[in-house]
């Protein structure tokens, strides 16, 4: 971004006279002397990061964490993909509606929480019939048989006897 | 105690002339020559210290951090592959380590200004920019030198640096670039952001 050279010029000049800081007299006469009798110690432990920090390459570790990522992603699309196979699918709106499940399992003599029967005695559960009246001889209705007997018309007039 | 490396004479042609070998300095303190680092410290710290100094105005921290760059340097100066200049590898462990230490301590800011050079007699000049407008009128060089720090810590630390490294130690844009590992296109949208900011903070002091 090129601006006019003129805008900041007063700002600059400011800014320039900012060289003319310097630290007390005789600073930078011990300055190197401090740094070399620092660098004589022995250096401190590095910690794991800065370990870390100088032994792997940022790129490298940047380019492994994304392939990583992906690798996991692609693996569980796949995982995915394979569940939807195996689901038979239902034309819209022809699904069977299911009851709304008690809200918090609150119903009576459920276990709360856990929407789960509340089962206290210890006994059997009952039966679960899925195909209702399976197994059962089918018996004849009873039917009273004049109730098949040709009866007149509701409409014709019947002759009164004197 | 070796001489400082700017007095360091080389023949040359018959005449004798002061040169800078940086690369032979920097390969003999690979080898831990403590000479070589000498002279390196003395070439280097007056421009480390500065630029360290304008993005803290503290000069107790400009010293530590001046030292510790130097001594990171040198401990890891078997890391230095030449693909840049010695000086701008030290520079940016300087701003690295500046701008680390300007986020762990972003609330603590207590400036305290060093003491302008004697020889330096543009006060007047420099006050001369000062708006006749400005709240405090008597303002002096010191104040004045004040209410410019304290503006510039309101920079950003990128921003700070980039106006530190251009306006006020006059490098060039690539080689700014190359220190904060940007584009000269970054650079210099940096330092205009950071210029309008600066100028609307010194708007009081400064004449229109």
């Amino acid at each position: 971004m090129e601006s006019d050279p003129k805008e900041f010029d007063k700002l600059q000049k400011l800014l320039a006279s900012k060289k003319k800081e310097k630290p007390g007299e005789g600073f930078f006469d011990q300055f190197s002397d401090q740094v070399l009798t620092r660098l004589e110690e022995p250096a401190p432990k590095p910690t794991l990061w800065e370990r870390l920090n100088d032994q792997v390459d940022p790129l490298r570790a940047a380019a492994a964490i994304f392939a990583a990522v992906i690798g996991v992603g692609v693996l569980f699309a796949l995982d995915e993909g394979t569940n939807l196979a195996g689901t038979e699918t239902e034309p819209i709106g022809q699904a069977e509606e299911k009851p709304a499940a008690d809200p918090l399992g609150q119903a009576q003599n459920a276990l709360a929480g856990s929407g789960l029967p509340l089962n206290k005695s210890g006994a059997e559960p009952t039966r679960i019939l899925i195909n209702p009246g399976a197994g059962l001889a089918p018996r004849p209705a009873k039917v009273d048989p004049s109730f098949y007997q040709d009866k007149s018309a509701s409409n014709t007039v019947e002759k009164l006897k004197h | 105690m070796l001489e400082s490396p700017s007095t360091v004479s080389l023949a040359k042609g018959g005449e004798t002339m002061p040169e800078w070998n940086e690369q032979e300095f920097v390969s003999r303190a690979r080898k831990g020559d403590m000479e070589a680092c000498d002279a390196l410290v003395r070439q280097y710290q007056e421009r480390i210290y500065a630029t360290i100094y304008h993005m803290t105005s503290n000069h107790e921290d400009a010293a530590d951090l001046a030292q510790d760059t130097f001594i990171k340097a040198f401990r890891k100066i078997q890391n230095f592959k030449g693909d840049s200049a010695f000086f701008t590898w030290l520079y940016r462990i300087a701003v690295n380590n500046t701008i680390n230490f300007i986020r762990s301590k972003r609330r603590r800011v207590i400036l305290s200004i060093n003491q302008m050079d004697e020889e330096w007699d543009s006060g007047e000049q420099l006050l001369g920019l000062v708006s006749k407008d400005t709240p405090q009128r008597d303002i002096d060089l010191h104040e004045l030198q004040g209410v410019l720090n304290a503006a510039l810590q309101k920079l950003s630390a990128n921003h700070r640096l980039v106006v530190t490294l251009h306006d006020v130690q006059g490098l060039p844009h690539e080689q700014i670039g190359e220190i904060m590992d940007c584009n000269t296109n970054t650079v210099r949208t940096r330092l205009y952001y950071a210029r309008k900011q600066l100028q609307a903070l010194l708007s009081d002091y400064l004449k229109p």
